[in-house]
């Protein structure tokens, strides 16, 4: 919906709540008692965030969408500074036609067509890496943002 | 005396009408004032009334034409009566700087409470979305630009400030995905992420000099910037038609501090 046609409850709804939600979602996390311990069995903790490659380039039509998004991504890196290795954070950022369920933006961002194809699977492409991010072998990643969206977002 | 390094009478914004929102003092005077030295009429758009008519009348005296009118970010009918009495009055308007902000809560998450999010998030992201609805018309009208001041924390991360960092990041994201809305109504949107010696940071390095030191040292140009020469400028830039063709843009002046995009 364009930014002209939405009201303020409709824009709570795509940028302020989910925000609000995240933060939630990292006192929630950073609130437990024990953190994690990295040098047990199972490592640390993990938290994944899961956003639409919205939040890295922006798009008409979901422009609180892609606010939410960044923010969300800034609050990840901010928290993975502050736990540190008792918990580490990745965001993966995946095609939005995996999210919106064909009524999302659209992620052909670049003239060339996704290097993998697209949009990918939610259980053979974006539950894997979930996993990956879970291992307790991967204890050197967090903060950062992994695109899973086939190749299409290859930007910084 | 005058030491700044704009000369007045450059002229890139004859013409122009520009509104700063938090332009009483701080960043937002800078910008204002490097924008009139170039010809725009400015409007401070601020909460206080002391600061803000004085820093006016300051401009003035200087020969430039710079008006002062209270807003609060936080109030949607206020930024509405600035933006179009701004309209009316001056006969256009072709830029917005959004650069208000309220809330600078420090501390790990936890100590954060819900009353600084709402702080940071009304006067951040939710005024960026009212300024830029409210604006719309006139903005479209002249084939202008909306300008968001964000910060390199955005990008980063803080975990000093993590909700700051949030909030600015979310006015990135939103600046993104306006530009490619609004680009077909031919308005660009960019924000500029400084670092300048404000009243504010100069009154946190006399309570930590080692914050000066440590800000110097990751800086490769050696040195603190100046709100209207460093980054002024840069405003300027993105409200005139030398930028004509850049949106969605982050445009970091800080010497070099934040070299990540």
């Amino acid at each position: 919906m364009a930014i002209n046609d939405q009201d303020p409850d409709a824009w709570v709804a795509a940028c302020e709540a989910p925000m609000v939600e995240a933060i939630g979602v990292a006192r929630a996390v950073g609130g437990l008692a024990d953190l994690g311990d990295p040098t047990a069995e199972t490592g640390a903790r993990r938290l994944v965030w899961i956003l639409p490659t919205t939040a890295l380039g922006g798009s008409a039509g979901f422009v609180g969408v892609g606010a939410a998004g960044e923010g969300i991504r800034a609050l990840a890196k901010g928290m993975a500074r502050q736990w540190g290795p008792s918990c580490t954070t990745t965001v993966l950022a995946v095609s939005p036609t995996l999210l919106f369920d064909g009524s999302g933006p659209s992620d052909e961002w670049s003239l060339s067509l996704p290097a993998l194809g697209g949009p990918g699977d939610v259980t053979t492409d974006v539950a894997s890496l979930v996993d990956l991010m879970a291992d307790p072998r991967n204890r050197f990643t967090t903060g950062g943002t992994l695109v899973a969206d086939g190749g299409s977002w290859l930007a910084p | 005396m005058n030491t700044s390094t704009i000369p007045s009478g450059a002229g890139l914004l004859d013409g122009r009408v520009a509104l700063i929102t938090g332009g009483g003092a701080g960043i937002g005077l800078g910008l204002a004032t490097a924008m009139a030295r170039h010809g725009a009429a400015v409007v401070l758009a601020s909460r206080r009334s002391e600061v803000g008519e004085v820093a006016a009348a300051e401009l003035r005296a200087e020969g430039l034409r710079a008006f002062w009118v209270r807003c609060d970010v936080t109030d949607p009918a206020e930024i509405s009566a600035v933006v179009h009495s701004t309209a009316e009055d001056l006969g256009r308007l072709d830029c917005l700087i959004h650069n208000a902000l309220d809330g600078s809560a420090s501390g790990p998450l936890e100590d954060a409470t819900d009353g600084d999010w709402a702080a940071l998030a009304a006067t951040s992201v939710r005024a960026s979305y009212d300024c830029a609805r409210i604006a719309h018309p006139h903005l479209r009208a002249t084939g202008g630009s909306l300008v968001l001041l964000t910060s390199a924390a955005g990008m980063e991360g803080s975990e000093v400030r993590p909700l700051y960092a949030m909030a600015k990041a979310a006015q990135r994201g939103f600046a993104k995905g306006l530009a490619a809305e609004w680009g077909p109504d031919g308005i660009r949107v960019n924000c500029i992420a400084p670092v300048a010696m404000t009243p504010a940071l100069a009154g946190a390095i006399h309570h930590d000099p080692s914050l000066g030191e440590r800000l110097v040292a990751r800086t490769p140009l050696g040195r603190i910037g100046d709100p209207i020469d460093d980054v002024g400028p840069v405003a300027v830039f993105l409200a005139g038609d030398l930028s004509r063709h850049v949106t969605g843009q982050t445009l970091v002046v800080d010497g070099g501090g934040f070299r990540g995009l």
